[in-house]
């Protein structure tokens, strides 16, 4: 805008919008934004938890929910118009609006929430209750305790309804606070344009798919990994601080600016040390992510990055060698087997042996549609960007250095969906922000159209693609209770058999139990192998979990349309020596003599 | 009405402690809620406060809370689990020494300064 000769921001000019009858424009979008997220929440409660199908969670929700989304795109116009104008900052509830319907409400749709990968952790925290930590010192992801031990303290004991509702809230309070951290980090990256931040916890909330924020060590090393590079990007350590000074050679690679005071530098770095020894001890794949990402800032002339750098790796290696080597070794593994399968882990699916079915295929194409997407339109950004900055030697922020190094995770280990999700998850908060700061440039009049349309455009595709696949990553209430009833009579002698991993079984397990996947069939040969399996590992019992999510998986994950668990329950039924534990729909728990 | 960081790593403290009281007793789904609120919001805010001047943003110092807070408790919960004492109480209890002993020693340095500062103001000699 352009007033008498000189540019004016949008946000310094003040627009009188005479309120009428009490119904202003920010009121309006505001009362938009609550109906909206009131119907949605709504929506999600009131869906039938058995209208999951084959497209997950997505094909359950009701039209309710889909206007709900429409009027939240009517509040976002309104609200975002009113910000740009100078009339309100209320453009800063638009993020949480659809933090609460693209996040929340498909939560409370599923019958139980979380997914499986989240009741195998709760299976977890109970288990390290119970045993006061001791005992579960890894679990199958190369999860490291103090995560789980933490979370005992309260869930050890608490019901349910408790932990049912943890899981619920969850996912939404660790994606609400990266948007938060990823808000901070846009103001601080462009502090001339007011609504980047919030722009950026938009676009950041529409295209966070990836459900690394479920109940898990996972989504705790991300929260850190973004919580650290946030703080340390968000002013304080921006310039060469006081102790970076007193090593010459590290201070070489700070950038020239005004020192800061040494006892706040010291509380900067006290906190970045706990935030950075916390992700060590979560999770070791954010742990990678955060000395890559420590790395590219120390060279970018961070010089904290240095001793960060310096100070988590060494922890790493000592916790790797000292600490995690002799457990994992007495586990049967080994750091090379920790190292080899971490490897698997992030290279290309390899669990899929069969042709997924057409619902599986579709939601894998939105997801890599919103990846290329993202990247394409960070491409054209980082471009342009360089192109502006050109006569400076590295562009005013790091934003495109630290996407472009957790997206090297991609380099050795292929382009798998695993690998994808993972890069993804660590890259998008960087991505947002760039993302955040093209919106922003689209100009006031343009913005709040901008802003709806993006939002429209992308609800469908992260709804399907965050909670397309879950029939399989979801357990009902059936299939738990199946697990419940066969862990009822374990005694650390029994090997707990299923057709596949989509279950949540996993705690008891560990407890001197032990488990194995041995594909169903309705035949001798497989009765055979599990006999021959429960020898093998020394177990005088097996208990067979045949459930509603591993029918699902054969279904959606492998193509497998033709067999049917039910069947193979109902002949293993049928076999001299087994007994049925728990049979309900299709989720089964039969023992069987070995 | 502003708060002090110190004030609030006392009532933190006095939190964490109630927790502790709550679990010893066995007070069943409160001290867990208790406990659950401290472990994910609470016990990191206190450090998170101090850094609200630099911060400049009352969200970004909500999100580095509830960051800081399960980083204190699953630092707690580790260092415990190494000498197998990872009992509840004991995580509550050393979360909350963390969070109250950082937040309490990294203040005491913006609190000489400040009076440093304000004795130069005054014209006095410090």
């Amino acid at each position: 805008m352009i007033t008498q000769g000189k540019r004016t921001k949008p946000s310094q000019v003040r627009v009188d919008h005479g309120a009428v009858s009490g119904l202003s424009a920010p009121r309006l979008g505001l009362l938009a934004a609550v109906v909206a997220v009131l119907a949605g929440l709504y929506a999600g409660l009131s869906a039938p938890a058995d209208a999951v199908d084959g497209h997950g969670t997505a094909a359950a929700l009701p039209l309710l929910y889909w206007i709900a989304v429409a009027v939240a795109a009517l509040a976002t116009v309104v609200l975002l118009w009113t910000a740009a104008q100078g009339a309100s900052s209320s453009d800063a509830a638009v993020p949480f609006v659809w933090l609460l319907l693209l996040h929340t409400a498909p939560q409370l749709v599923a019958e139980n929430a979380g997914g499986t990968a989240a009741w195998n952790n709760v299976g977890l925290v109970r288990l390290v209750g119970e045993t006061r930590g001791a005992d579960a010192v890894v679990d199958g992801r190369l999860a490291w305790p103090g995560f789980f031990a933490a979370l005992a303290a309260p869930l050890g004991d608490l019901g349910p309804e408790y932990v049912d509702l943890l899981l619920r809230l969850w996912p939404s309070a660790v994606t609400g606070a990266i948007a938060v951290l990823v808000a901070g980090l846009g103001r601080r990256a462009y502090p001339t344009h007011p609504m980047v931040g919030s722009l950026s916890a938009l676009v950041y909330v529409l295209a966070a798919w990836t459900g690394h924020d479920h109940f898990s060590p996972d989504s705790l090393g991300l929260l850190l990994f973004v919580s650290l590079i946030a703080l340390m990007e968000s002013g304080p350590l921006r310039s060469r601080s006081a102790w970076s000074a007193s090593v010459p050679l590290l201070s070489r690679f700070a950038v020239s600016g005004g020192d800061r005071p040494a006892s706040q530098a010291t509380t900067v770095f006290v906190t970045l040390v706990v935030l950075g020894l916390a992700a060590v001890a979560a999770d070791p794949v954010s742990t990678s992510f955060l000395l890559l990402a420590l790395l590219m800032l120390g060279l970018y002339g961070r010089a904290v990055a240095w001793r960060l750098l310096v100070l988590l790796g060494a922890v790493t290696v000592l916790w790797a060698l000292v600490v995690a080597d002799p457990v994992w070794s007495a586990d049967g593994v080994g750091l090379s087997g920790i190292f080899a399968d971490g490897l698997d882990k992030l290279g290309p699916a390899t669990d899929q042996s069969g042709t997924p079915s057409p619902a599986h295929l579709l939601v894998d194409r939105v997801r890599l549609g919103l990846v290329a997407a993202a990247l394409a339109m960070t491409a054209l950004v980082a471009v342009a960007m360089a192109g502006e900055r050109r006569r400076h030697l590295r562009p005013a922020t790091p934003l495109v250095p630290l996407t472009i190094v957790c997206l090297i995770g991609l380099a050795p280990t292929g382009v798998g969906m695993a690998s994808i999700t993972e890069v993804y998850a660590f890259a998008l908060p960087f991505i947002s922000v760039i993302l955040g700061r093209l919106l922003a440039g689209v100009g006031a009049r343009n913005l709040p159209i901008a802003g709806a349309v993006l939002a429209l455009a992308l609800s469908p595709a992260l709804v399907l693609a965050r909670f397309g696949d879950d029939s399989f990553q979801r357990s009902t209430d059936a299939d738990r209770a199946a697990v419940e009833a066969g862990y009822a009579a374990a005694d650390g002698d029994t090997l707990f058999v299923a057709d596949n991993r989509h279950l949540p079984w996993r705690d008891q397990a560990l407890a001197g139990n032990t488990f194995a996947l041995v594909p169903a069939s309705a035949d001798d040969a497989w009765l055979t192998q599990m006999r021959s399996q429960a020898s093998a590992a020394g177990k005088g019992r097996i208990v067979v979990y045949l459930t509603a999510s591993q029918q699902a998986w054969r279904v959606h994950g492998l193509g497998d349309s033709t067999s049917d668990l039910d069947e193979v329950a109902a002949w293993l039924r049928n076999q001299p020596g087994t007994e049925l534990l728990y049979g309900e729909g299709s989720s089964w728990a039969i023992e069987v003599q070995p | 009405m502003a708060v002090s960081v110190r004030q609030l790593a006392t009532w933190m403290g006095l939190f964490g402690l109630s927790t502790v009281g709550l679990l010893v007793i066995g007070a069943g789904p409160i001290a867990e809620l208790f406990a659950l609120f401290h472990l994910v919001a609470f016990a990191g805010a206190p450090l998170a406060s101090l850094l609200r001047q630099d911060l400049r943003s009352r969200t970004l110092v909500v999100g580095l809370a509830m960051a800081l807070s399960l980083a204190l408790g699953a630092l707690a919960a580790q260092s415990l689990a190494w000498f197998d004492l990872a009992r509840p109480e004991l995580i509550v209890l050393v979360t909350t020494a963390y969070g109250f002993v950082l937040a309490w020693l990294l203040s005491s340095t913006a609190v000489s300064r400040g009076r440093v500062l304000q004795s130069l103001e005054r014209g006095g000699q410090t």
